[in-house]
């Protein structure tokens, strides 16, 4: 129901792609619980000036209706054209929070205040904005499984500066990040057999670092170690040399080799080692049964390989 | 990590000391009025609220609080005698306020607190609505605002100079919405339920009875009686007697009102062309009388003249009053004396004044029944014996008439006006007391006639055959100058009067500064005290409506806040508009602007300096002033270092320059 009517209010603002900027027509404004005390207060002052017939009571209290009055615009005005970039966030294991980061921009010559972010009803952030500065806000997104997360709807509210009324506008972005599987240990590492079952996989040659076994192009996250130096200075191209790596290096973590029936369980599994062995920085093979990422090792390499677990069996941004 | 910004917070320290202030700020006004303990015990609440962190959610604190209340809800009880009308309700009020204190944690208490500050806050008006409490008001108006700010501004770091601007910005801006209200907002005419009893308490003035001592202690008060505005010149100060109460019967000690003062005749019988007209702004006294010059020719709407010449109002006076008057100077009233009148006239009581008794029939007997000769011995005998004229006579005991004027022949215009009369009803002539006020004291700044409850007098009136009704001023043959110039000069003890009516301080600085602030008064009464539905409906005429209802000046008001909305709202989008961040793009676009005022447009591609060599070929006469303006501006724009304090600078002269 609450849905629904939000849906139908906000039935012209699309899901933004870049910034928000707040147009007067996207904030919503209503008396908050205090804004009804403070009416019924005046109604009685106005009630006893009345009785009374004394000019300075109704002096006061229309002075104190205008300053309410007043209130309602300076709420509006405290969220009237900010301007508000798309989220961006760093990925994170199920169960962890995603700190979403906001920047907010103050494009007018009031400095505003009080400003809550509000996300399924909790207030995450809370911030101030200088005249003509920014400012960022982090809507904190608690996550439960893997893959890709949107933020969905959020809020952007502030009672400032009497808090006899609220205002608040509704934002969605078209943002995502992607939630790692939770790490869960296990006894040892679910290693591929490899002389076992190494026939037959169209996969990459391994790369290893012991005997230097060629030339490819340069991927962003190779170690800087083995970049061809010389190459570049003579190609202008940035090649890694690459290596064939002994096999006792050549680890492949496998999700078939986990003795556990549980899909999520032995993502976690995979999970917790290959965060273990990029600890260590070990070179390492990722097998999914329908994804094969050769070995290696650094931060790009590891990121590959929990992104690919996150997404294991996830079709699409919609799922 | 949620619960740092989570709503249900309980107050600050910065948050409490706010509302303790606010709080304090409405209830000190009051100290004067409420019983002291009441004023201890609050203060009190207030104190241990400041200093101690006292946990109300334990239940032994809960149980004291409730004794607490309930102990002094009693003691407000015994104190008034009722928990109802104002007193009362104000004692209470003031008490609920500083307990609600002690329980106030969160913020919805914190809300709550406010709102209840606000009501507080116009309490003091029906106590007094003078320029000071308003102003005190008003300042207490923008605390308000500044405690809200403070309750809601969550973790914001705000200077109080920002706070301060931000509540008296919008205490500013909601001035029009303000003035609208108050000037259309429909006034009823009456209460909406019955006033307390006690509203109008606490107002000195006349009664309707009179004993030596009284009138005197009345002359110790410089407050305002009321106020007069004439039409040409004011009737000098011997002929300036203003009518009030006229008292028949006397007991041997006390003056008193004919219980049914009989209204008979209209002002017909009055003869002469001695007329005076003049407007009296009356201060509330709580009783119905109404004073004119002696003797009133008209009557004003919603009161009658009784028999005795007094103007009465309809009912008891509790609010200042404004009044078109006429008064003949120069008449003949009561020709015909009906027995009754004359029996209730002759009257004396059965014992006492023997001696006086005795003089006033040798008065008789030398005068062989011509009343004026009666009536000239008497003055005589006041004028010629040593009487003395003062405040602080001597008590009189238990027959005061005969020892006031045998043995200790001090008084005041009452002990005159009395044994006066008793004098001339025991020589056989009919005659009354007057009370009322004589003189007053002219403000030149306001032209206007100022009568203090300093300047209550007493006098006397007989009745002779074909002139009627007779003022006869006894205390005129005593102390001629009470009369012609006033009672300061009457008096040897200044210091006990006011120190207003002071004969020393007449015409130095500090009085005329009284004057000047008596005068304030006066026209702040007219102007915005008197506002009410007369004055609506006065209004409304103006603007071209007939028979004014209350429906046309709901229509008038709903337009008026319409229209300052719409106002607002375009200067408020406008305010708020987007601006450039760059401070130095903002200061060059606001240059632009004044020179498209001037019809000099800056072309789209047109760099500073380019632009100051057009200006100056085209407005030679500006080019000096504008050029190294933009020559700042090109320097700053194009430099890699900005210092914010070049941009003020250029800001400032982007600000100065005047261009025709």
């Amino acid at each position: 129901m609450r849905q629904a009517a939000i849906r139908w209010l906000t039935r012209h603002e699309s899901v933004a792609t870049s910034e928000i900027i707040l147009h007067r027509r996207r904030i919503y404004i209503l008396p908050t619980i205090f804004g009804y005390y403070y009416a019924i207060t005046l109604m009685v002052m106005l009630l006893a000036a009345m009785n009374y017939n004394n000019n300075m009571a109704f002096v006061v209290s229309f002075l104190l209706t205008g300053v309410g009055g007043i209130a309602m615009w300076s709420t509006h005005r405290n969220l009237l054209n900010l301007s508000i970039s798309k989220p961006a966030a760093l990925p994170v294991f199920a169960g962890q929070t995603a700190e979403f980061h906001i920047e907010i921009t103050n494009p007018t010559r009031h400095a505003r205040h009080a400003l809550e972010l509000v996300w399924q009803r909790i207030t995450t952030d809370c911030i101030s904005i200088a005249e003509h500065g920014s400012n960022q806000a982090t809507l904190r997104v608690s996550t439960d499984r893997r893959g890709y997360l949107k933020p969905g709807r959020f809020v952007l509210s502030t009672r400032f500066p009497l808090g006899l009324f609220r205002a608040w506008s509704w934002l969605e972005f078209d943002a995502h990040i992607i939630v790692y599987p939770t790490p869960e240990v296990s006894a040892s590492p679910p290693i591929f057999a490899t002389s076992a079952n190494y026939q037959g996989e169209t996969h990459d040659p391994a790369e290893g670092c012991d005997d230097y076994a060629g030339l490819r192009e340069y991927r962003p996250g190779d170690p800087p170690r083995h970049i061809a130096w010389k190459t570049l200075a003579r190609t202008q191209l940035m090649s890694t040399k690459l290596f064939t790596g002994e096999s006792a290096d050549q680890v492949w973590l496998d999700f078939d080799a986990i003795n556990v029936n549980d899909t999520e369980i032995r993502l976690s599994i995979l999970c917790h080692w290959i965060l273990e062995f990029q600890a260590a920085d070990k070179y390492f093979g990722l097998r999914l049964p329908n994804q094969h990422i050769p070995p290696a090792n650094g931060g790009d390499h590891t990121q590959r390989c929990l992104r690919a677990l996150a997404l294991f069996g996830r079709q699409t941004l919609e799922n | 990590m949620k619960t740092n910004y989570s709503h249900s917070n309980t107050l600050e320290n910065d948050s409490l000391s706010w509302l303790l202030l606010l709080v304090s700020l409405v209830l000190i006004p009051h100290v004067t009025r409420i019983p002291f303990w009441i004023s201890l015990v609050a203060g009190c609440a207030l104190l241990i609220r400041a200093m101690s962190r006292i946990d109300l959610r334990r239940v032994r604190a809960r149980i004291l609080l409730t004794l607490i209340v309930m102990i002094t809800t009693a003691g407000v009880y015994f104190e008034h005698g009722t928990l109802l009308g104002l007193q009362s309700g104000v004692s209470l009020f003031v008490l609920m306020l500083s307990f609600k204190t002690l329980e106030t944690r969160n913020l919805r208490d914190g809300m709550l607190v406010t709102c209840l500050s606000c009501f507080m806050l116009i309490t003091h008006f029906f106590y007094t609505q003078s320029i000071p409490v308003t102003l005190y008001a008003i300042a207490v108006a923008v605390i308000i605002p500044m405690t809200l700010m403070q309750l809601n501004k969550r973790n914001a770091a705000l200077s109080y100079a920002y706070r301060f601007r931000f509540a008296g910005t919008m205490l500013l801006q909601s001035i029009p919405l303000m003035l609208i209200l108050f000037i259309l907002f429909p006034r009823l005419s009456g209460p909406l339920w019955a006033l307390p009893d006690d509203a109008g308490s606490g107002i000195t003035g006349l009664s309707d009875s009179m004993s030596p001592g009284q009138i005197s202690s009345l002359t110790q008060s410089d407050k305002v009686a009321f106020r007069v505005e004439f039409e040409g010149e004011p009737p000098p100060s011997s002929r300036r007697y203003w009518r009030g109460p006229v008292l028949w019967n006397f007991d041997g000690q006390t003056w008193r009102a004919h219980a049914s003062a009989p209204i008979t005749q209209a002002p017909s019988d009055i003869q002469s062309e001695d007329i005076i007209r003049y407007e009296v702004t009356l201060e509330p006294h709580g009783k119905q009388w109404l004073f004119a010059l002696d003797i009133p020719d008209s009557i004003p709407s919603d009161a009658t003249l009784n028999g005795d010449y007094q103007l009465l109002l309809n009912k008891p006076l509790e609010k200042r009053i404004k009044y078109q008057m006429v008064s003949n100077l120069d008449y003949t009233i009561g020709r015909d004396l009906n027995s009754y009148e004359r029996h209730l006239a002759l009257r004396l009581p059965k014992r006492g004044a023997a001696q006086a008794r005795q003089l006033a029939s040798e008065w008789r007997r030398n005068a062989n029944s011509d009343p004026q000769r009666t009536i000239e011995q008497a003055l005589e005998f006041f004028s010629k014996q040593n009487f003395f004229y003062t405040l602080t006579p001597q008590p009189l005991g238990r027959d005061p008439v005969d020892a006031f004027l045998f043995n200790t022949r001090e008084g005041f215009c009452e002990h005159y006006a009395s044994s006066f009369v008793v004098l001339m009803r025991a020589a056989g002539l009919p005659a009354r007391v007057v009370t009322g006020y004589s003189g007053g004291e002219w403000n030149p700044l306001g032209n206007y006639m100022l009568i203090r409850q300093a300047d209550a007098h007493a006098w006397a009136e007989v009745w002779l055959q074909n002139e009627g009704w007779v003022r006869v001023d006894p205390t005129a043959a005593v102390a001629p100058e009470r009369i012609l110039t006033g009672i300061s000069s009457a008096l040897r003890e200044n210091s006990l009067l006011p120190m207003f009516v002071r004969a020393s301080h007449a015409g130095s600085w500090l009085n005329r500064l009284n004057l000047a602030m008596d005068n304030v008064n006066f026209q702040w009464n007219a102007w915005v005290l008197s506002y009410g539905p007369d004055r609506q409906q006065a209004l409304l005429s103006w603007l071209g409506h007939d028979a004014a209802q209350w429906q046309v000046l709901i229509v008038w008001m709903v337009t008026g806040i319409s229209a300052f909305m719409v106002a607002y709202t375009l200067a408020f989008f406008w305010n708020n508009r987007i601006t450039p961040t760059d401070p130095l793009v903002r200061a060059y676009e606001r240059l632009s602007n004044k020179l498209t005022s001037v019809n000099l447009p800056r072309l789209t591609a047109e760099g500073p300096i380019e632009y100051a060599r057009r200006i100056r070929a085209a407005r030679p006469d500006i080019g000096d002033l504008v050029e190294p303006v933009l020559q700042h501006y090109a320097r700053l724009r194009y430099s890699s270092y900005k210092d914010d304090k070049e941009i003020d600078l250029l800001r400032r002269r982007i600000r100065k320059l005047r261009i025709k």
